[in-house]
């Protein structure tokens, strides 16, 4: 990657594992990728090809096997703890159970590497763990107690916590588990906001691969085939994602880049009408199973628009039946074809 | 804009001023009232005119005050400090709510250290526990057995790097201790066994002059060295993962823990023998009434819960009203526990998870 200056992590055909009766045993190989300044990268893989020990080598918790990391052209190895969480914070999935510790008490030991023993106490800690509860959107939240927060506030004041750390690299395991979709959107968001706005560089781990493929700017993949970088879209030309679902019970749809279940055939259907029924019917008929077939049909289904609501018709050789809802027709479709 | 220190939230959340101050002056009330309550009767006057530089109306009165009362007092107010602070310390350390001064094994290496002296060597040393050098020799004892389990337990914690490990390893080596102990206690002498009986009860009398000064400057070194690792105590709060992330030492951190532990309960098993359960449920106390785990409040906060429990288990002990005098550990267990069973039911869990 010689043409960028603003690299600050390098893997160099890093192994990663554990040692077995003192023999490296791999989890994963031959990673090399770099990380800039301002930029959002989402590692993803299946469970067990070592995406966790892959992140928790670059924050330094284990050693690589082989290979080496550089962060901002220094060897990791050649850094002091201090000098280290200066440089870069690790946000996990690791729950902090204490009872009464404040948000605000909780975010200002983030400046633990920049105050040493007496804590954060002059008024440039303080303003840093305020800008940093102001980024995450949770300055009425300071004087609350950690334990009463939700799963998304929490994950909030963590990211705050590793903020006030006022590292250029935030690693985080993980970020969007045990979220609700709204909140994982706003934590990928926050992120993203965070590298473009801040410069920072953001690595995550995820398995909501919706997401991190809509959003993030590079990709690093885990899978049998080994390692890839790239940004979603190169990785979705080289139909690497195909192989991120692949199993006997997911289907990728490489143009829409959906991922579905994959069902039992129900049967062929036709769907005629206007509008956004129309849409959402096809949804529906492809959400349990049917195959969408204008020619030949073994059921047209019909929306009505009419003025009490949309109402769906259905023609078979056997007749016709009317239904005014989704529900009840999807109902009729399973259990009467 | 970026919001200056005025701005800050109010994230205290409790009157801290109101509660120091409170608690300072019930600390003092306490402390007052052990120098006027004992099993001799003096009257208060009296009392208040020999701590005022006066004479007393007996002579008698005057050395009770002088010799016993004040260094008593002052060794309930040392004692119950050091081994609250140590118990806070290593609860944190330890993340477990039980936790206390004497997980690592400190009051079995100094009851071994005491056993030693009292049942084996009591003959050769002609040493009966009674004698003027007797309370020296105890110390000294109770320092070199604990001193010995310490550096065991300091040894495998800087290479250890589960503290789970290192807290079995501490109840692994008090438990053979104990049963060293137990094998000296079977061929000893009744007369030797009830002095180690009497040692084992704790009691806080027995320090006066020259020990008392030892006794102050260790607590005081002890409480020193807590003072610089409070705020790594509190990174410690989120975990060690999160904590070395953050650049913590961690094992430097745990070992200097147990050097102020072993500094603060040490001395004070040393000379008044090992006094339970104030350790444990002190530092809950202190959570409960300040409500933050913040280690900077606490430790202010644990020193006074202390100093009032120990004065006040002390009080108790000496049963005013009556000539007798109850074994103070006896009274920590009946004050503590009702204490510790109070936070536990009213948190329903306690501290960490």
């Amino acid at each position: 990657m010689s043409w960028r200056k603003d690299i600050i992590l390098e893997l160099h055909d890093l192994g990663i594992g554990y040692y077995r009766k003192g023999r490296p045993d791999y989890v994963f190989r031959h990673i090399t990728a770099a990380a800039g300044r301002g930029e959002m990268i989402a590692l993803m893989g299946r469970n067990g090809m070592g995406k966790s020990t892959l992140l928790r080598c670059v924050v330094r918790m284990l050693c690589p096997l082989e290979g080496q990391i550089e962060l901002e052209g220094k060897p990791l190895t050649r850094y002091s703890g201090r000098q280290l969480a200066r440089k870069l914070a690790w946000v996990s999935t690791e729950p902090v159970g204490v009872q009464h510790l404040r948000v605000y008490d909780l975010v200002s030991l983030g400046r633990y590497p920049w105050t040493g023993w007496m804590g954060a106490r002059t008024d440039a800690d303080r303003r840093a763990v305020w800008l940093a509860l102001e980024s995450v959107g949770i300055t009425r939240l300071a004087g609350r107690d950690l334990y009463e927060l939700s799963d998304g506030e929490r994950q909030r004041a963590m990211i705050a916590r590793a903020l006030a750390q006022d590292a250029d690299l935030i690693v985080l395991d993980e970020p969007t588990a045990f979220l609700d979709l709204v909140n994982r959107y706003e934590i990928i968001h926050l992120l993203l906001n965070l590298s473009r706005r801040e410069g920072k560089c953001i690595i995550f781990s995820s398995h909501d691969w919706h997401i991190a493929t809509g959003e993030a700017d590079l990709i690093w993949l885990m899978d049998e085939e080994g390692w890839f970088a790239g940004s979603p879209e190169d990785l979705a030309l080289a139909n690497r994602f195909e192989r991120l679902v692949d199993s006997a019970t997911m289907d990728y749809d490489p143009r829409t880049g959906q991922v579905k279940l994959v069902r039992e055939p129900v049967m062929k259907v036709a769907v005629e009408g206007e509008g956004e029924a129309v849409f959402w019917t096809r949804r529906a008929m492809e959400r349990i199973g049917c195959t969408l077939d204008t020619h030949h049909p073994e059921i047209t289904i019909t929306a009505v628009d009419r003025a009490e609501g949309t109402v769906w018709k259905v023609r078979r050789k056997s007749g016709t039946r009317q239904f005014p809802s989704l529900y009840e027709l999807v109902h009729y479709i399973l259990w009467n074809h | 804009m970026i919001p200056g220190p005025d701005r800050q939230p109010a994230y205290t959340g409790r009157p801290l001023l109101l509660l120091f101050t409170g608690g300072l002056i019930f600390l003092a009330a306490l402390f007052l009232a052990d120098l006027l309550l004992g099993s001799v009767k003096i009257p208060a006057e009296e009392v208040l005119r020999v701590l005022t530089g006066g004479e007393a109306a007996r002579s008698e009165w005057k050395d009770i005050i002088l010799y016993f009362r004040i260094p008593r007092a002052f060794t309930a107010l040392l004692a119950g400090m050091a081994l609250s602070v140590s118990g806070l310390m290593m609860q944190t350390v330890f993340r477990n709510p039980l936790a206390g001064p004497y997980v690592l094994g400190i009051s079995a290496g100094a009851s071994l250290g005491v056993a030693l002296l009292v049942l084996g060597f009591a003959g050769v040393f002609g040493t009966t526990g009674s004698g003027g050098g007797s309370v020296w020799a105890m110390a000294v004892a109770a320092w070199l057995g604990s001193g010995l389990i310490l550096l065991l337990i300091m040894g495998v914690s800087l290479r250890v790097r589960d503290i789970m490990t290192v807290l079995i390893l501490g109840i692994l080596f008090g438990s053979v201790t104990t049963a060293v102990v137990s094998i000296l206690q079977y061929f000893s002498e009744s007369a030797s066994l009830k002095s180690f009986i009497v040692w084992t009860l704790g009691s806080l009398g027995n320090v006066t002059g020259a020990q008392l000064r030892v006794l102050m400057f260790s607590v005081a070194g002890g409480l020193l060295l807590a003072v610089f690792l409070l705020t790594p105590l509190n990174v410690l709060l989120l975990g060690e993962s999160y904590a070395r992330s953050l650049g913590l030492g961690i094992r430097w951190v745990r070992f200097l823990v147990f050097l102020a532990t072993s500094i603060l309960a040490g001395s004070v098993t040393a000379f008044c023998g090992p006094i339970g359960f104030v350790g444990v449920a002190v530092p809950h106390l202190a959570r409960m009434v300040f409500r933050t785990a913040d280690h900077r409040i606490l430790f202010p906060g644990t020193l006074l819960a202390g100093g009032i429990v120990l004065l006040f288990s002390d009080i108790v002990s000496q049963l005013p009203g009556s000539d007798q005098v109850l074994p103070v550990n006896a009274v920590t267990a009946l004050v503590g526990i009702p204490m510790l069973i109070w936070v536990i039911l009213k948190n329903r869990k306690i501290g960490f998870e």
